[in-house]
């Protein structure tokens, strides 16, 4: 196994869950995978992660960030998977484990395009999911703007451990600190203030962008009980996805009960009432 | 009072996003949904200090442009940058996912996109991402049974998580006032310090992320005049292409090989050490 200080936590949780080394995809020593055994009788998931990889040759990219290398990588592999399953007749889970402090930025990452290579992530992704794999995300760390978009954010299900340094925003609050000039904790304590704009998970949840809270486990240290916990949390939520895909749920339906979704919701009804044109000929009477 | 026929109006980004849904639509006819008179604002804004605006800056109509149906979604520049919030993504992805059952409903019809945005409004910075996430899963959804057309003309731009959403569209128009980037050249320096990136410097910014410099790249597909009848145009050629995978996408091996050949250095450029702007939690 390799150490905490190289893998980082996204690392330790996929070698946990799997119970055996992960090793790096492409060549790209920040892209590891393994795969991760869930349920009786076991079903194969290829589980993927972001690490830091120090001596990165992209040095934008050498902290666990999501860059080119990272992206192109992700979007390769997800491509490859579909690939091979198509050819065997099966549609392996994909689970993306999260904990990147955000996409890379740099003057050589937007000349080469960086939108393209993690829009071509996110195409891989729903591909997959448009294939039939089933998509899950797993949150141990930061879940942070492109780098969330373009590495979990299109899985059919998020789950999150409560805990310490568990997080998701648009920008992470070092940066959003030397912007505005304030300490991280001022910038952490003001955004607490309102529901999407926190840093919380708890609040994230509330929300419904993150669907499952795991409670009482240590997202640092991923112990034998806290992996059987995960690993019977995702399993469920496996089940979950395939219902629902069954029963062809749609959006509305999910955040229609949620009074923090209220926004959401009126859009979903309006569009929905208007989109034909004869609405205003009903409406006039 | 006397009216200026759009036309007319020499330079499209100086339009606001109805006049240019105006300007670009057959005829200057659409039928907007879920307008402001509706008054479906962010409920997010005003707690924060701010004055939410009953469209929320996102303007959905349905018309036709050089003769084909299509649903057209313009993002108001004006309004908080053009920041992507809960509402204004709701609106963007339930009108694209309307589109596709309506395709699937033998009623095809397409999708224009003007993207001047920002990427995520920070005010609502989870719900923002969550709804470009699912703004990106609609595009793909269409784009396999429509084109889906994104226009860039400035002067804002594309940036963040909507430039990927532009990245996702069939087919990408762009003017010489359009940007598109993932991260604007403020966020960059201030991320990784003026070495890395003068902000300042215009013209290295839009040799970098200008449209002009996107085309030459092959990042966007047609660069147009600052004119209505120059983007209509573009566009009506778009929709005439039909149905198309975009090419920019596509051999994720082969592009990670070429990164790997010709842009990556060979040895690590830095000893591994965090120098600036590290963003260790």
């Amino acid at each position: 196994m390799t150490t905490e200080a190289s893998t980082g936590r996204g690392g330790l949780w996929l070698e946990a869950l799997a119970g055996h080394s992960a090793k790096t995809v492409m060549d790209t020593r920040s892209i590891l995978e393994a795969t991760v055994n869930l349920g009786d009788p076991s079903e194969p998931v290829l589980a993927l992660t972001v690490t830091p990889d120090p001596a990165s040759r992209l040095p934008r990219a050498a902290h666990g960030e999501f860059g080119l290398e990272q992206a192109w990588t992700i979007a390769a592999r997800i491509r490859q998977s579909i690939n091979e399953d198509a050819a065997r007749g099966m549609r392996r889970p994909i689970l993306a484990i999260v904990d990147t402090p955000g996409q890379a930025f740099g003057r050589l990452e937007e000349q080469q395009c960086i939108s393209v290579a993690c829009a071509a992530a996110v195409d891989a992704y729903i591909a997959a999911r448009r294939a039939g794999h089933p998509l899950l995300a797993f949150i141990v760390g930061r879940a942070i703007s492109g780098s969330f978009l373009a590495h979990g954010l299109q899985a059919q299900r998020i789950l999150a451990i409560n805990g310490d340094g568990v997080i998701m925003h648009a920008m992470s609050p070092q940066s959003i600190a030397r912007i505005t000039r304030r300490t991280v904790e001022e910038v952490i304590e003001q955004a607490a203030s309102s529901m999407p704009m926190s840093y919380s998970i708890e609040n994230a949840h509330r929300l419904g962008v993150v669907h499952t809270l795991i409670e009482g486990i240590s997202p640092e240290a991923p112990i034998p009980a806290s992996v059987s916990i995960v690993k019977e949390a995702l399993c469920r939520t496996l089940t979950e996805i395939r219902d629902e895909a069954k029963r062809g749920v749609r959006y509305a339906a999910r955040v229609k009960d949620n009074p923090s979704r209220v926004g959401t919701a009126t859009i979903e009804r309006l569009m929905r009432e208007q989109w034909n044109p004869d609405h205003l000929k009903r409406n006039q009477g | 009072m006397t009216e200026i026929p759009f036309a007319s109006v020499s330079t499209f980004q100086e339009l606001s996003a109805r006049e240019r849904l105006a300007a670009l639509l057959d005829g200057g006819q659409f039928r907007e949904l879920v307008g402001p008179f509706d008054r479906v604002g962010s409920p997010w804004l005003e707690p924060q200090g701010l004055v939410p605006q009953s469209d929320d800056g996102v303007v959905v109509v349905r018309g036709k442009t050089s003769g084909h149906a299509i649903v057209a979604i313009a993002i108001e520049a004006a309004f908080e940058g053009g920041s992507v919030g809960e509402v204004g993504g709701a609106k963007i992805a339930a009108a694209l996912e309307l589109a596709a059952e309506s395709c699937r409903a033998d009623d095809p019809i397409a999708a224009l996109l003007l993207l001047e945005s920002g990427g995520v409004r920070l005010q609502e910075a989870n719900l923002g991402l969550a709804g470009i996430a699912r703004i990106q899963s609609a595009i793909v959804g269409l784009r396999e049974l429509a084109p889906v057309v994104a226009v860039v003309a400035g002067p804002t731009g594309c940036f963040g998580g909507m430039s990927l959403a532009a990245t996702l569209c069939t087919w990408i128009i762009g003017t010489a006032h359009g940007r598109l980037g993932m991260n604007g050249p403020e966020v960059i320096e201030q991320e990784a310090g003026p070495d890395e990136l003068d902000a300042t410097d215009r013209e290295l910014i839009w040799k970098l992320i200008g449209c002009e410099a996107r085309y030459r790249q092959g990042l966007i597909d047609a660069f147009v005049a600052d004119n209505a009848p120059s983007i209509a145009k573009a566009i009506g050629a778009a929709l005439a292409q039909g149905v198309q995978t975009p090419v920019r996408l596509q051999n994720a091996e082969a592009r990670l090989a070429g990164l790997r050949r010709d842009v990556m250095p060979t040895e690590a450029a830095g000893t591994g050490k965090v120098t600036t702007g590290g963003h260790r939690a």
